[in-house]
């Protein structure tokens, strides 16, 4: 009976130290700005072309950037290895920390950041970005959005 | 029966001490600087959501758009802060929470969160 009493109340204890309010910086006040998991800081390096899941489809990656006069002086390398880089950048990294890609045949060169991320009404997941490539030395910058594709692919909306 | 009682015990208490070393490697300071976009001194209420959102998709490892119990182990969220059954955690309901807590952080009631606010709950917590 005793025995069956100490258990009880180690139960309640148990319970009870279990159990919190909603309140959830009562109990851990990191709660309230919280951590982004994962995601180091500094610039990330894509891995070099052949391999990795880069599969970034739509307008061409970075839209009128690469899909314009710049994509026009990329190889199909550079190419390649921008793709690789973004889809890594969408996918795994915080808002502010870059991907970088380099392509040592060509000497042409990028970064790739997320900025800012969002939830359309669906559920889907969109990242706005910035991308530098450095092409034949000349830097050039660009911004837009992609979306990811319920597949796992992201999708440049912008 | 007594070295089962114990042993609940000395679990429950560990799991509650973990919650807090867990608090002690946390930097305030850092999360603040990060969520002040900014860098005007203050996190005001687009600041706080942009952060919260952040913190949930990095959460979010299967990008599914709902925190799963796995994943939810990586956050501080109560059991009864979750409405769905299942123990999934949208977005909206992970926003929802988290402003509770701005609210609550916010003790001069501007509408933003200063630095000494942050802390403050951070050091009553270490006082505890």
């Amino acid at each position: 009976m005793a025995a069956r009493t100490v258990t009880t109340i180690a139960l309640v204890v148990a319970l009870a130290l279990a159990a919190s309010s909603c309140a959830t910086i009562e109990d851990n006040p990191k709660a309230v700005l919280g951590t982004v998991i994962g995601g180091a800081s500094g610039a990330g390096i894509a891995a070099l072309a052949g391999g990795g899941t880069g599969a970034i489809i739509g307008a061409g990656l970075g839209g009128a950037l690469i899909g314009g006069f710049i994509g026009n002086r990329l190889d199909a390398r550079d190419k390649r290895m921008a793709t690789q880089a973004a889809q890594q950048a969408f996918e795994n990294n915080r808002a502010g920390q870059p991907t970088a890609w380099r392509n040592p045949d060509s000497g042409n060169s990028g970064t790739i950041t997320p900025t800012r991320t969002y939830e359309l009404a669906n559920g889907q997941y969109c990242r706005e970005y910035q991308q530098t490539i450095v092409v034949g030395g000349e830097k050039n910058q660009a911004y837009g959005t992609a979306c990811r594709q319920p597949d796992g692919t992201w999708k440049i909306q912008s | 029966m007594r070295v089962t009682a114990i042993l609940i015990i000395a679990a429950a208490l560990a799991a509650r001490w973990a919650r807090a070393d867990d608090g002690k490697k946390y930097d305030p300071r850092a999360a603040f600087e990060e969520a002040d976009r900014n860098h005007d001194g203050v996190v005001d209420h687009e600041e706080f959501q942009e952060r919260i959102v952040e913190v949930f998709y990095s959460a979010d490892r299967n990008k599914d758009g709902v925190l799963d119990a796995v994943e939810l182990q990586q956050l501080t969220f109560p059991d009864d802060c979750k409405k769905d059954p299942s123990g999934r955690v949208t977005l909206r309901e992970f926003l929802r929470v988290r402003f509770q807590d701005y609210d609550t952080t916010d003790k001069n009631h501007d509408g933003v969160l200063e630095l000494d606010e942050v802390i403050g709950v951070y050091e009553v917590k270490k006082a505890r």
